[in-house]
């Protein structure tokens, strides 16, 4: 599963360092590093809300304090 | 040191800016010898003319291991073809160009590819005959001494905003047959689905490095054996249509 976020400017300033650093840390101590490719992209031009993070097709906007709920719900029931 | 920006990110490393400084953070259980060793590769390349970011150090950062290297202002390779779709075919034969310069360096200190990949078939977990027989496919290849950047694709070249093009990521490079590290670049494009960009590259390769096309294709399937050392399942199926190559008497 490829899970990208966005690490443009306006989605840095959201707090997407600590989105990745969180969902990292979340995929290590779920034992899923085989699984789930993680990977960084630059603007996906839907500023508007939080840190954008896409699975698949599929966009979310996060802040960091709603990551773990976004893995616990949207990332493991998907694999 | 400060890990603000995030300027690329994979599972288990992170890279940050700080100034003009780009720090490559790995995980806490990345194997020290893979960060080290990626260092050296670097360090090695570095002796050529090469345009790459220079390495400053291998330091920790918060317990992690992390290698600190020159910041390149600019864009991936990727990016560019990305925003600028009508431009696809020149930035293909730049991309073709970078590689086939890369090659024509030699770096006698590296590890050799034919190692490399006779390890990999080893680990990929195939069946025996399957192993054996890419073993013997590996056994039969020219043995050159090539500098084969090992991950050549697009997101690994930032063309700086003097407009050189600078190579990155230098973790997997080796010495050996050139048309084995064109066939990885022709796999990992396939693997992302690039299918027209995947022809279009394996034809400039060919043509511009005046190389076989079969000489090529010939090393498909040893490099989706190494490729399935990695057990990404989306790709397992079809890395192992590519590795089918017993005939069956």
């Amino acid at each position: 599963m490829k899970i990208t976020v966005c690490i443009g400017s306006s989605c840095h300033l959201k707090g997407s360092r600590e989105v990745v650093e969180e969902l990292q840390q979340l995929i290590a101590e779920n034992d899923l590093k085989d699984k789930i490719d993680l990977c960084g992209t630059f603007c996906m031009g839907n500023c508007v809300n939080g840190v954008n993070v896409t699975i698949g097709e599929e966009i979310f906007s996060l802040k960091p304090e709603t990551t773990k709920n976004f893995f616990d719900t949207q990332v493991l029931k998907r694999i | 040191m400060k890990l603000q920006k995030v300027i690329a990110v994979r599972t288990s490393k992170t890279v940050y800016r700080d100034g003009d400084l780009a720090i490559k953070v790995f995980d806490e259980d990345y194997s020290k010898a893979d960060v080290l060793n990626e260092a050296l590769n670097q360090a090695r390349v570095e002796v050529t003319d090469l345009p790459i970011p220079k390495v400053i150090e291998v330091t920790k950062v918060n317990g992690k291991w992390a290698i600190v290297t020159e910041f390149i202002q600019g864009k991936t390779l990727w990016r560019l073809m990305s925003e600028n779709p009508e431009k696809v075919d020149e930035y293909l034969e730049r991309f073709v160009d970078i590689q086939l310069e890369i090659q024509s360096k030699r770096v006698p200190m590296l590890n050799t590819i034919f190692e490399k990949m006779h390890r990999k078939i080893t680990q990929s977990g195939l069946d025996a005959t399957t192993r054996y027989e890419l073993h013997t496919r590996l056994e039969s290849m020219p043995k050159h001494k090539k500098v084969c950047h090992g991950d050549f694709n697009p997101s690994n070249i930032i063309v700086g905003e003097d407009d050189v093009a600078y190579i990155i990521d230098w973790a997997h490079v080796t010495q050996g047959n050139g048309s084995a590290d064109a066939a990885r670049t022709y796999l990992l494009f396939r693997l992302e689905g690039e299918d027209e960009i995947a022809e279009k590259y394996l034809k400039l390769f060919c043509d511009r490095g005046d190389t076989a096309k079969q000489s090529i294709q010939k090393w498909l399937p040893i490099v989706a054996a190494s490729q399935l050392v990695k057990e990404k399942p989306e790709q397992r199926e079809f890395l192992l249509r590519w590795t089918a190559v017993v005939d069956y008497e």
